[in-house]
């Protein structure tokens, strides 16, 4: 049967059942609401208050790098970005079409800048477009009446004043990309934060970015402040500004000179007493502005396919054979372990034949006898080859170490590479295998697995220059408030090399003099009234005999290294300077007379006088013919 | 001709439930707008209030024998004004189910409402029969199949469900067996599928959204999502009325006069003023249950049952809506939401409830 017949019992026993689901419902009701309000509650209220409160960094402006003589060359711009809000948004399809016309944009590509930061009716505003142009500013501000869910921001967006010139020094920021913020490179940043990528700006991005401010509104449902409820203002700290002991004039002046012989290659100048960098260039260079607000694609694919590649910090980060230059820490090992003499002397005729080989000198002529000094001064490879064979690869190895070779300067940059110095149980290592005595002799001219970086080589000459102090190089030399107080000045750490005698040194010294002012083969580095003390270095890249008849277009890429290394005066000495030039031929012509520039422009900023008479007196006579070119033999 | 000797029976206890939820929904209404443009709806709300209380005591003098007599052509009237709506309605957020009168607009849904509960009791109260076959229960169903159609086509999902409960309930009162309704209900399950190949989109994702409110947090999810925080961040004892850091003075709650009521209560009073609230509710359905018990007739238990689980049925699926048990389907709560046309039918609804109970003792 379908129904059951009805009467008052059946009815009343099924109003029953009624109110007893009626029961039920009321507790469970009320079982949600206790849990809701009272067990959630907690939770609930904090969404709540998520909800009220929109906070709005202020953002800090980021501190101003500056040179020695506190000449601006970072600083910051304003630039005007557009944000749009597009649950705010009456017809987003019109807003789209007009602000594409005026920002020459596409419109898809403004749906998917949108899209990309969530649904199309997003209630928080999103970043549609930066850097405005002041027409584009203009027109857009006219018309923002028209459109509530527009805004427009004023930002400080970083700005290079001299462009590529400071490139490798202070780098460049962007914003914190998110392999940054999974790695935690920046833990002081959050997402979007304008960070340090590279150089200087990334070694200090703490002090630079000083610390946002953030203002606490109570906003309706539909975004809109509500006045009743006065912002809380947390106020934004500024960045802390750099004094860097970069100088700009004698940077300029390596650009100046570096331009000329559309060379590669890497300089660096340092001040021996303090440790300051005055010159950190760089061929070639690339321009920091490009990255800001972000680099084109276009642009950065250019970057980083060049094959000369321009993003790298050649100072600091490639390594290079010494070549001649290495010459002073054989001069110094031997000297001390009293292998020779200053009067010991060897025979140069153009080529010596040792462990079945034949090692050519530079000189196909040769040298005749050569003292330590002559050898130095003229850089007699012959001669080095005798002193090489006196010495194991491991005392060698010894000395480069102590002289600061093979290990990190320190320097206040980020990627510092370390350099090499060989010896037996690196040999072993990498390759298995042991050393030979023939690798010796290569290594005692500076070539063979030893590297270096140009840094490394500045180093090496000032702790030369100062009879063995190893000072700590440093490009930022103190650290400024916004009014321009000293808050911190840097310290340098330095070291006493232990194990070298000083005499040791004053002969070397001596001998680096006479490179420059005594015929050798850096005269094309010398100032006339002021002692600078340097020696040449040239790197072959190609064998000694494929070498010799390359055309000018096969020398830009086989030609031989030219290093110059250098420090001024000997008796005082003040500023070490290292010149390196990619395939630039001999040191003596490409890599010299770029010291001497610098040199010049060094003492003259400072009014230092010249002496009237050079402080050290030749110390052979040597007929020597004019300023030598040097080369190099296998 | 009033007779004096029935307002003995009338039922204090009741009149002042239900006066008093109007009361708080006023109230609420208020606390819910009083800083927005729509400042004042409080006010509408105690015209409308005063206009459904002369209807409230008009009803109480004319017999529900009367009503349930004449129950055919009241029926018919309100199919008429039905179909009437759909092509003179106004078009009020996408449906034409209003009637626009001057001043007040006037939903002819909600009269069809009462009409077919009146006729469906009459129908299925018919003393003649003991019991009910089953071309009873086909009927009872064509009643209130009719209404529903044409309320589905205007569309308006919400109110076209509403039919359904007082059906399955009166069904179940004249004595379906147990084996049929749970046969009906698993068929009405099994029919979802089906169902659901109607649906408008943005109805499915009501449904959809109801299941993960987190699916859409700023479309139909927000308003759930809003709902809760509202209700949650109430706690125990609320953040006072008037108090301007909540979600209703911030615009976070949708719908907050109307559908929403609900939670603008629970946020400004906490759970104290939701427990008392409920206690209300609870004890004036009570008294419709126990009205129900002692009513005369059959057709006076009809009547009052058909009513009461139109009222229930509001009242558990907005308030379930609240905290997130259901799906938000924009009924209003009975009593409290704002809105004329609500008040005035569910108002007439008690008045009838009442005038069965004063009643029960007369022959």
């Amino acid at each position: 049967m379908f129904g059951e017949p009805i009467d008052r019992d059946l009815i009343n026993r099924r109003i029953n059942l009624i109110a007893g689901v009626v029961l039920c419902v009321f507790l469970m009701l009320l079982g949600s609401f206790w849990y809701m309000q009272i067990i959630k509650g907690p939770y609930y209220e904090q969404l709540a208050g998520e909800n009220l409160y929109k906070e709005d960094p202020i953002p800090a402006p980021r501190g101003l790098i500056v040179d020695r003589n506190k000449k601006i060359l970072a600083e910051n711009r304003l630039s005007h970005n557009l944000f749009i809000t597009p649950r705010l948004s009456r017809n987003l399809t019109s807003t789209i079409e007009f602000l594409s016309t005026v920002l020459a944009t596409p419109q898809q590509d403004l749906y998917r800048i949108i899209k990309k930061e969530g649904p199309l009716h997003s209630s928080s505003p999103i970043m549609l477009y930066q850097d405005m142009t002041l027409p584009q500013l203009a027109y857009i501000s006219a018309r923002k009446i028209e459109y509530p869910e527009i805004d427009i921001h004023h930002e400080q967006k970083r700005s290079y004043l001299y462009g590529p010139l400071f490139s490798h020094v202070i780098g460049y920021v962007g914003e914190l990309t998110e392999d940054q913020e999974r790695a935690k490179d920046f833990p002081e940043a959050k997402r979007r934060d304008i960070v340090g990528q590279s150089g200087l700006e990334r070694q200090y991005n703490r002090p630079l970015m000083g610390r946002a401010g953030m203002e606490r509104k109570v906003v309706n449902s539909y975004g809109a402040v509500l006045k009743e409820f006065p912002p809380i203002r947390d106020e934004p700290v500024p960045g802390k500004v750099l004094r860097l002991g970069i100088d700009y004039n004698m940077q300029k002046a390596t650009e100046d000179i570096f331009k000329e012989g559309n060379r590669y290659g890497a300089v660096v100048a340092m001040d021996i007493k303090t440790g300051d960098i005055l010159v950190l260039y760089n061929k070639p260079l690339f321009d920091p502005n490009d990255f800001i607000p972000k680099i084109a694609p276009a642009k950065w694919k250019e970057l980083i396919s060049d094959p000369q590649h321009p993003l790298q910090n050649r100072v600091i980060q490639n390594k290079f054979s010494p070549g001649s230059t290495f010459k002073l820490v054989m001069a110094l090992a031997a000297l001390q372990e009293k292998k020779i003499t200053p009067e010991t002397t060897f025979g140069c005729g153009g080529a010596q034949f040792i462990y079945n080989r034949t090692f050519r000198c530079w000189k196909p002529g040769g040298h005749g006898s050569v003292s330590l000094y002559r050898a130095i001064m003229q850089s007699c490879d012959v001669y080095f080859y005798n002193v090489g064979m006196r010495l194991d690869i491991d005392v060698i190895a010894k000395y480069a170490r102590l002289l600061g070779l093979g290990s990190l300067t320190n320097i206040d940059l980020p990627n510092e590479v370390k350099g090499l110095v060989p010896d037996r149980e690196w040999k072993r290592r990498t390759t298995n295998d042991k050393w030979y005595p023939g690798e010796t002799i290569s290594v005692a001219i500076g070539q063979g697995p030893i590297l270096a970086t140009t840094l490394q080589m500045a180093s090496l000459y000032a702790t030369i220059a100062t009879d063995g102090n190893i000072i700590q190089p440093h490009v930022v030399s103190s650290v400024l408030d916004m009014s321009g107080k000293t808050l911190e000045k840097s310290r340098s750490r330095k070291e006493k090399v232990e194990g070298i005698d000083r005499e040791n040194f004053e002969l070397v010294k001596k001998a680096l003099w006479g490179v420059v002012n005594d015929h050798g083969t850096g005269g094309r580095a010398r100032v006339d009234g002021y002692d600078v003390c340097g020696k040449t270095g040239t790197v072959q890249v190609v064998g000694y005999d494929r070498g010799k008849g390359l055309s000018e277009k096969q020398k830009e890429k086989y030609g031989d290294h030219a290093w110059f290394i250098s420090f001024a005066p000997v008796t005082d000495p003040q500023v070490a300077v290292a010149v390196f030039v990619e395939h630039g031929g001999h040191g003596s012509d490409a890599a010299a007379p770029v010291a001497k520039k610098i040199f010049e422009t060094y003492f003259a900023d400072r009014k230092i006088p010249p002496f009237s008479q050079p402080k050290l007196k030749v110390v052979a006579k040597t007929p020597a013919p004019a300023p030598v070119e040097e080369t190099l033999i296998e | 001709m009033a007779d004096t000797r029935i307002y003995r029976q009338f039922d204090p206890v009741m009149f002042f439930s239900m006066l008093s939820l109007i009361g708080m929904g006023v109230l609420m209404i208020y606390s819910a707008t009083f800083q927005s443009a729509s400042q004042d709806l409080y006010i509408r709300q105690l015209q409308w209030c005063a206009v459904a209380l002369v209807l409230f005591f008009i009803l109480l003098n004319i017999d529900y024998h009367v009503l349930a007599d004449s129950s055919l052509p009241i029926y018919v009237g309100s199919l008429v004004f039905l179909v009437a709506v759909l092509f003179f309605g106004k078009r009020i957020s996408g449906a034409k189910s209003w009637f626009s009168l001057g001043y007040f607009n006037f939903q002819p849904s909600e009269i069809a409402k009462i009409a077919t509960i009146l006729f469906l009791a009459k129908y299925l109260s018919d003393e003649t029969r003991m019991f009910l076959v089953l071309r009873d229960f086909l009927l009872a169903g064509l009643i209130v199949l009719v209404p529903m159609f044409l309320i589905i086509l205007q569309p308006d999902m919400g109110t076209t469900i509403t039919f359904i409960p007082p059906l399955i309930l009166l069904m179940f009162l004249a004595g379906m067996r147990y084996k049929w309704i749970l046969g009906a209900i698993l068929a009405g399950i099994a029919s979802l599928p089906v169902f659901w190949l109607f649906l408008k989109p943005y109805q499915k994702d009501r449904i959809l959204t109801f299941v993960d409110p987190s699916k859409d947090p700023l479309g139909a999810g927000y308003q759930i999502i809003q709902s809760k925080i509202a209700v949650g961040s109430g706690r125990i004892f609320g953040k006072g009325l008037f108090s301007k850091e909540t979600q209703a003075y911030l615009d976070y709650i949708p719908e907050k006069h109307t559908d929403f009521v609900f939670s603008v209560l629970a946020e400004d009073f906490g759970l104290i003023g939701v427990v008392v609230t409920l206690a209300i509710y609870f004890i004036l359905l009570m008294r419709v249950l126990s009205t129900a018990r002692q009513a005369r007739d059959r057709v006076g238990v009809f009547i009052v049952m058909g009513f009461f689980a139109i009222f229930f049925f509001h009242f558990v699926v907005n308030v379930g809506m609240i905290v997130g048990l259901m799906p938000i389907t924009g009924l209003p709560l009975p009593l409290m939401s704002y809105g004329g046309s609500s008040l005035l039918s569910t108002i007439g609804a008690m008045a009838i409830i009442m005038n069965v109970r004063m009643r029960r003792f007369v022959n």
